[in-house]
């Protein structure tokens, strides 16, 4: 894993130190160090409402810290918006499918190819070649070809799950934030995200929000367990499993 | 991580996954990608409806006019028309594709309009300016203004008017848009701070002493602007290739991968946000663009008209010309010139016929097309497209055309003057209304009350065959999507 000419700094993807984020007094994240290493693949879990979601907010400048500091790539994101954070290389995909529902796959997935964010590189020139092929291999990849020209709005659940996650894919950031990526998809569809994942790590850092632990194990990495806003445990699937605060926090107290 | 050794070093592409090994399915798709043109049928029907009416527009009006069919009163209000029309392709560019409601458009419409009218109102524009009046505009001599205004004097200069008239709208969009959407204010809020801007600047304009001819406006310009023959087709005809430009050129935007990101906006702003893209600049973009339509709009209006006053741009004028896109079609850029025309001549229609209902009759299609037609006339010709490429034969398609063509026949026949007398109710008028507005009505309510049996009577078959129509916009779902919608979920 040495380090490309084009990543600076070395040291870990993701540093999170001392964070807390209140919402009108309530703690909904507390987190005194976390961190995610550059090209791992990090699951985080927890119960619901175990701040999950809010550690992806924070990372990608959605939701701003009450105290703490995020470093992305070594720099410090703490205090930029989320377009600037995206612009360092943060991808996100949501908890559910976001995608623009009346363009159609390809010009979907072509708003997500990187480069050309302002308004006048817009206006003129279109994609590349390799561009085109690399849109179209990916969809391949997620059997959205044949669908190519549908509108998003047309597509199934799953589909648009695959769609966002393929949005990320092309856009290729250093850091995605993918968040709950099997939730209501079918065994199958779940086995192919988690393929896809698979394959990223290595290229890319991923953190992966979850609460479906077949997935998990399928994925089977360093697990982060969150609850109540805390880091409660980490490590691989069996130690998570066995640590008592983790069987407390999901067996109830 | 162990795994990192698996991974070849080289990643020349940008595509970790799949890698691009060339496949047959993936060269077939990207064959229909590249040749994604329309049904041939459809883009005859195309172009002969661009055909016919460039042709009808350009050469067919000018013609009955010089004949005498068409009197150049007519012909001076059809022009007028046109000037919405260029007004509703900003809006639809506003609203339609990029999703921000935008109340302040007569504002920016008037400020074009003023431009002109200041430059007009001068000597050097033509303006009736007299010696007894120290030459100059007649309203500033009965302000006890003796001397022409500083900022008036540019304005003698036609060039300087026209990029003022441009400039003026489009910084001020600029400017106020930057400051609004930047914080990311949204939805009806945006719409409720540029209602407020609208009030504001009539109140503003309103005033004598702002020297714009306070509540009076500007008038007095060059008579035969609006009188003598060569000067109302020559104005006329330069709206409406100033109308076919603006077209052009809002077509080019939609059309480019900017259309896209406007459109990506309205559909989900957020996801931009993620995505680096930074919203609001492309609708300040879209917002500025949008006023400078409506100010080339106001300038081409002004000198038709003769007058421009700031009922102009007052707090209703803004909200019909949204309500002109809304009916005809938004996120369609004919739909809004369409909708443009038939909503003016209804206007003037109506309120010569039937003065006391006219504003009842407007808010009933403002409210209508919200509730029941969402996608205007332009959503009907979609409709009759996707019914032909279905193969759902002739009758159906024709169907749910008619009630564009019954709309666009009297649009046609109540601009131009040649509505045949009996239907102009000289003979007979049951109930009051006139024969015309019987049998639009006539028509409408029997097209759509057809078309929903059709429409139902397609749900039920599709039920049959034991698909579930997705609920609320079965009509623009083709069975296949309908289905594997249903399938995938």
């Amino acid at each position: 894993m040495l380090a490309p000419s084009d990543t600076p700094i070395a040291g870990p993807m993701v540093a999170v130190k001392d964070v807390v984020v209140s919402f009108d007094g309530f703690k909904a994240l507390n987190i005194s160090s976390f961190s995610v290493e550059r090209n791992e693949l990090r699951v985080v879990i927890g119960p619901n409402g175990a701040g999950k979601t809010t550690l992806c907010d924070v990372i990608s400048g959605k939701t701003r810290v009450t105290s703490g500091k995020v470093h992305v790539d070594g720099i410090d994101v703490t205090h930029m918006d989320d377009v600037e954070i995206a612009h360092i290389g943060v991808g996100r995909k949501f908890q559910t499918p976001t995608v623009f529902d009346s363009l159609t796959v390809y010009e979907n997935m072509e708003l997500a190819l990187p480069g050309r964010r302002n308004v006048w590189k817009n206006l003129l020139g279109s994609e590349t070649k390799e561009q085109r092929d690399s849109i179209f291999s990916i969809l391949q990849r997620v059997h959205l070809l044949p669908d190519v020209n549908t509108p998003a709005k047309y597509l199934s659940h799953g589909q648009r799950q695959w769609l966002e996650i393929s949005m990320l894919i092309v856009a290729d950031p250093k850091l995605l934030l993918v968040d709950e990526p099997a939730a209501g998809l079918t065994d199958k569809e779940t086995a192919l995200t988690a393929e896809l994942l698979l394959e990223l790590k290595g290229h890319h850092t991923l953190i992966v929000i979850e609460h479906d632990m077949d997935f998990v194990r399928k994925i089977g990495t360093r697990i982060t367990v969150l609850d109540n806003g805390k880091l409660l445990a980490e490590g691989s699937m069996d130690e998570v499993q066995k640590h008592p605060d983790v069987i407390e926090a999901y067996l109830g107290r | 991580m162990p795994d990192s050794q698996a991974i070849p070093a080289d990643t020349s592409s940008p595509v970790p996954v799949g890698g691009n090994a060339p496949s047959l399915e993936l060269y077939e798709a990207s064959q229909t990608f590249l040749l994604r043109t329309p049904d041939r049928r459809i883009s005859w029907m195309r172009k002969g409806a661009i055909a016919i009416l460039l042709l009808l527009f350009f050469v067919g009006i000018p013609l009955l006019n010089m004949a005498g069919a068409v009197p150049d009163y007519k012909l001076n209000i059809l022009g007028k028309y046109l000037c919405f029309g260029i007004v509703a392709l900003g809006i639809d560019l506003i609203w339609g594709y990029t999703g921000l409601l935008s109340l302040c458009q007569a504002l920016f419409f008037a400020l074009g309009g003023y431009a002109m009218a200041m430059h007009l109102s001068l000597k050097q524009g033509g303006g009736d300016v007299r010696p007894e009046y120290n030459n100059i505009p007649q309203f500033m001599f009965f302000n006890n203004v003796h001397d022409l205004p500083g900022f008036w004097k540019p304005f003698a200069s036609m060039p300087f008017a026209i990029v003022a008239g441009l400039a003026i709208p489009g910084l001020a969009a600029a400017l106020f848009g930057f400051f609004i959407l930047r914080s990311r204010v949204r939805g009806v809020y945006f719409s409720i701070i540029t209602q407020a801007l609208a009030a504001a600047a009539w109140l503003l304009i309103s005033r004598n002493e702002m020297l714009l001819g306070g509540t009076n406006g500007l008038t007095n310009f060059y008579q035969p602007m609006s009188q003598a023959k060569g000067w109302i087709i020559s104005l006329y005809l330069l709206t409406l290739t100033m109308l076919v430009l603006s077209y052009l050129f809002c077509q080019a935007i939609v059309k480019s991968r900017l259309g896209r990101v406007l459109v990506a906006v309205r559909d989900k702003e957020t996801r931009l946000y993620f995505a680096g893209y930074k919203p609001y600049a492309f609708k300040v973009f879209a917002f500025s663009i949008g006023a400078m339509l409506a100010g080339l709009g106001g300038m081409l209006y002004s000198p038709q008209v003769g007058i421009i006053t700031p009922q102009d741009m007052n707090v209703d004028a803004s909200i019909v010309m949204v309500v002109m896109v809304a009916l005809g079609g938004r996120g369609k850029l004919w739909g809004a010139v369409f909708g443009a025309l038939l909503l003016s001549v209804a206007r003037s229609s109506l309120s010569s016929d039937m003065a006391s209902v006219w504003l009842l009759v407007e808010g009933l299609i403002a409210v209508t097309v919200v509730l029941f037609f969402p996608d205007g006339f332009a959503g009907l010709w979609d409709a009759m497209e996707r019914q032909i490429t279905a193969g759902e034969g002739f009758w159906r398609a024709a169907l749910t055309g008619l009630p564009l063509a019954a709309v666009a026949l009297f649009v046609g026949a109540e601009a131009l003057g040649l509505t045949p007398g009996f239907l102009q109710g000289d003979k007979f008028q049951p109930l009051g209304l006139m024969p015309k507005y019987w049998l639009l009505l006539f028509v409408l309510g029997m097209a759509a009350s057809l078309n929903w049996l059709n429409r139902r009577a397609a749900a039920q078959r599709f039920a049959a065959r034991g698909f579930d129509v997705v609920a609320g916009d079965s009509s623009d779902k083709s069975p296949v999507l309908a289905a594997s919608a249903k399938g995938g979920a």
